[in-house]
């Protein structure tokens, strides 16, 4: 173990960069083709939570949470981790499986607690809350910049010597009598490696196809839609509304929204061509929903609308895994929770590099095994909610 | 009366920009939309129609059926209806094509009373629009508004241009073009979202325009384009390293070199 090359300088790679600085490894390069944080990372809604049926999402959730809590004194930058909590409320058609869910979160440490929808309404008071069954609220989570996050950890990593090469696009991965060797990059340049980690999201699929190795994983466009609401509406918890299945917070005082029916994501085949701004019907559809479920909010206007890309996995779980090629390994498909897991992941994917096995607690290396999909052992929630698309 | 707002369905800036195999640009990009520009025109068409009796906003666009885009975000922002003019024969005309098939629509749409226009489209950038309609129709033409007002039937604008400020009016019914500086154009409030919902965009073809396909499209354009090519790669700047000022004699061969 000497020489790590890490495609992809986004919160993953970073991160995975951090963990393995932790173990002992010392020659890390990062390759970025664009800059530090311009993929995923950059247009991450944010949201910090480990509200999760998966017990390993939710142990690396827990685990990550540490790490933003302290991200001042791990790495000396502000993150901007704004800890509002995070709000679920659901139908009387989930209880079921949000009871048990919650029993399995808090048997792993995670703090949370059911309350009324009297006591949701307190917290956020322009919400119509009658339409919900109950609530929970994790007091520890809600929202990160992804993008500071990233800089602050890039910066961190440069101090401690990390490689961190920007515009420095991979053409290749390069192997030798099946063992990764190195990479080469469009300019021709070749960086030899004993150990190469994809964490490029959906652009790792790409990188990996030419050696065999396939990535069930299509890139999803996503639409939100920035609210002003016109007033002061104070520092309310992150709001997962799994009645009219939307996700809402604030930020700088606008209020985020994002769609979570599905009807906002829509599977493209380029990652980098997809439209800059929401369309119209994302609009009336966030319209609708946030007309009903924030009355008290007078007069509501779209301020601006964000869209980025998705790397969606088909049991919406991350792909964190060795491969057949020793020394190579992959960290992508995160579906959309990456950023909320991502100092987990990138811990998981220094274990598996330098322990060959999980070593944080209730986390299941082989749960994100690349071979689940082939062997048709998809990681799903036992505690699927209903009519919530498959990412808790 | 209606103010017939007139808006363009335009690549966006972020898009790969594309063309066709007749060199026309590619309008339907995964970002297209209402041209910026235009976004202060409906602007000031519904600033307006507050403070005029009876009026309404029509926005008016000539495009391919993806056109409905631009139009369906004006009425998001308030305009009271929207037409579409699209037709096969259209697609690859110039600016006089255009205002050829503007101008029949404004005559086929009753009652309109005034015409707004953006400065000019974000792709093409030409900036005539405004002029062709007002003198095929006769009517004054109020260009680059910095503000607008309309008061017993006479409009009034204010322009800034490199020769001052000048105050220009003149009797309805008009064409007034608005600048980027005029307003900062509305976010859609939710309301006026879920009112547009309810709108329907009304497409009409050339024959209901009475226009011969033979004076619009890319047979009839006046401007024929015969290549697109890539602007070159910018070359590497240079740096001058600088520890003990003497850049300045450097900097000023450069300027000297660059401005001979």
């Amino acid at each position: 173990m000497s020489k790590v090359v890490i495609i992809g300088g986004g919160i993953i790679g970073a991160t995975t960069a951090y963990a393995l600085l932790k173990k002992g490894v010392t020659d890390i390069t990062i390759l970025e083709r664009d800059t530090v944080g311009s993929g995923g990372t950059g247009k991450t809604a944010g949201i910090i939570r480990c509200h999760y049926g998966v017990t390993s999402i939710s142990a690396l959730a827990l685990y990550s949470l540490d790490f933003f809590e302290n991200a001042k004194e791990l790495i000396g930058t502000d993150i901007e981790f704004e800890q509002v909590g995070y709000l679920v409320g659901i139908g009387s058609e989930n209880l079921e499986p949000f009871r048990a869910s919650l029993a399995n979160q808090r048997s792993i440490g995670v703090e949370t607690d059911e309350i009324s929808p009297a006591e949701a309404g307190e917290l956020w008071p322009t919400a119509e809350v009658s339409d919900f069954a109950t609530f929970c609220l994790e007091k520890r989570g809600g929202y990160g910049d992804g993008y500071a996050t990233v800089q602050g950890l890039a910066a961190y990593l440069r101090t401690q010597g990390v490689a961190i090469k920007q515009g420095a696009k991979v053409a290749e991965i390069l192997t030798s009598d099946g063992a990764a060797s190195g990479v080469k990059l469009v300019d021709g340049t070749v960086i030899d490696a004993d150990t190469v980690v994809v964490a490029a999201g959906a652009w790792s699929v790409p990188l990996l196809s030419p050696l065999g190795i396939e990535l069930p994983i299509t890139p999803q466009f996503v639409q939100e839609v920035v609210i002003n609401p016109g007033m002061d509406l104070g520092a309310p918890p992150v709001f997962s509304d799994l009645v009219s299945m939307q996700y809402v917070h604030l930020r700088h005082g606008e209020m985020l929204f994002g769609n979570s029916d599905g009807r906002a994501i829509t599977p493209i085949t380029d990652p980098d061509v997809y439209p800059s701004h929401a369309s119209n019907e994302a609009i009336e559809i966030t319209a609708e929903k946030a007309i009903h479920r924030f009355p008290g909010v007078e007069d509501p206007g779209v301020s601006t609308t964000t869209t980025g890309v998705v790397d969606s996995t088909p049991d919406n779980n991350p792909i964190i895994s060795v491969t057949d090629i020793s020394g190579l390994f992959v960290a992508a498909g995160m579906s959309g929770h990456g950023f909320k897991i991502s100092p987990g992941v990138g811990r998981l994917m220094a274990d598996l590099i330098v322990e060959g096995d999980s070593t944080i607690p209730n986390v299941t290396a082989s749960d994100f095994r690349l071979t689940r999909f082939a062997e048709g052992e998809l990681l799903l929630s036992p505690y699927p909610y209903v009519g919530a698309v498959g990412i808790r | 009366m209606k103010i017939l707002t007139c808006v363009k369905y335009v690549p966006d800036a972020g898009d790969e920009v594309g063309f066709e195999s007749d060199f026309t640009l590619g309008r339907t990009g995964p970002s297209s939309k209402l041209s910026e520009l235009d976004e202060y025109a409906v602007e000031q068409a519904l600033r307006l129609r507050a403070t005029i009796d009876g009026a309404t906003v029509t926005v008016l666009s000539v495009g391919p059926a993806e056109a409905e885009v631009a139009l369906r975000k004006a009425l998001q922002m308030g305009a009271d209806e929207a037409v579409l003019v699209s037709d096969e024969a259209i697609a690859g005309s110039d600016v006089f094509g255009t205002a050829a098939v503007l101008i029949a629509a404004a005559g086929y749409l009753d009652e309109v009373g005034l015409v707004m226009c953006g400065m000019s489209s974000t792709d093409a950038g030409i900036g005539a629009l405004p002029a062709l309609l007002a003198e095929a129709l006769g009517w004054p033409l109020l260009s680059n508004a910095a503000e607008v007002s309309v008061e017993a039937g006479q409009a009034r604008i204010v322009r800034s241009d490199e020769f001052g400020t000048r105050v220009v009016e003149a009797a309805l019914p008009a064409v007034v073009s608005v600048t980027d500086q005029s307003g900062e154009p509305r976010y859609p409030s939710f309301k006026d979202v879920l009112a547009a919902k309810k709108k329907s965009v009304t497409t009409i073809g050339l024959a209901e325009l009475g226009v011969e396909a033979a004076l619009v499209g890319a047979g009839a354009a006046r401007v024929q384009v015969t290549a697109v090519v890539r602007n070159p790669e910018r070359a590497a700047g240079r740096v001058i390293v600088d520890v003990d000022g003497s850049s300045v004699d450097d900097i000023v061969e450069f300027l000297a070199a660059a401005t001979k």
